[in-house]
């Protein structure tokens, strides 16, 4: 017997990260919140932008303060189908934050494009 | 590509968050902007985020957040228009995508 979700029209969700990674519970669940979204299969996608960029830090080690390493969280997600990854490059620029210091997979927007994204959801998530 | 317009929310004032800066950042004409919470003392017409929020159209702050913080009869920007929490309702209804900024 066939139980899996087989959606016709997905719906596009766009999760909208804005926090340091380790201030406060908020990075983590919403990470949680987006593994969990993503059982259904929906048209899913994740967007880092303001102080949310600090999460793509590929050197962070969340253990020296006993929390989960929420790159390892981040690094799992394209074993769970979630590949649509976005920062946005004026959040980076004004931080400071070169490419070479976040992961490979997560693409680039410019700060026009990151507004159109906004706009197409069906859905926006704010963490 | 159906583009579709967004509510933006905002309830913290400008000098305790950047999450006015943040959304005048991302908004984009046609959105609009609804001030609650702490987010009515960014409606003060004399801080430094006034210029900016002064050129929307579409921007609200909540009447009964304004008066609870006693700025009924402070100069507020004169584009701001004061609405209730069932106003706020049919906004959210008007558009079709809401983002939070808190």
């Amino acid at each position: 017997m066939n139980h899996s979700i087989n959606p016709t029209n997905p719906k596009k969700l766009l999760f909208v990260l804005r926090q340091t990674p380790y201030g406060n519970s908020l990075a983590k669940e919403a990470l949680d919140a987006v593994l969990a979204t993503s059982v259904y299969e929906q048209d899913l996608s994740v967007l880092f932008i303001g102080d949310g960029v600090f999460q793509l830090l590929k050197k962070q080690d969340g253990q020296r303060i006993n929390k989960k390493n929420v790159m390892n969280i981040l690094s799992a997600f394209p074993l769970y189908d979630i590949e649509q990854l976005l920062v946005c490059e004026t959040s980076l620029k004004e931080r400071n934050v070169n490419v070479n210091s976040i992961p490979e997979n997560i693409q680039v927007l410019s700060h026009q494009a990151v507004q159109e994204l906004l706009h197409q959801q069906d859905h926006l998530l704010n963490f | 590509m159906t583009t579709k317009t967004i509510l933006h929310t905002v309830n913290q004032s400008h000098s305790t968050s950047s999450s006015l800066q943040q959304c005048l950042d991302y908004f984009t004409p046609n959105d609009a902007i609804v001030l609650l919470e702490d987010g009515v003392y960014n409606a003060l017409a004399y801080h430094s985020s006034a210029e900016k929020l002064s050129g929307i159209p579409h921007c609200y702050a909540i009447d009964d957040d304004i008066k609870a913080r006693g700025l009924d009869d402070e100069d507020l920007l004169p584009n701001i228009q004061r609405i209730s929490y069932d106003d706020f309702v049919n906004l959210s209804v008007q558009h079709p995508l809401s983002q939070s900024w808190f």
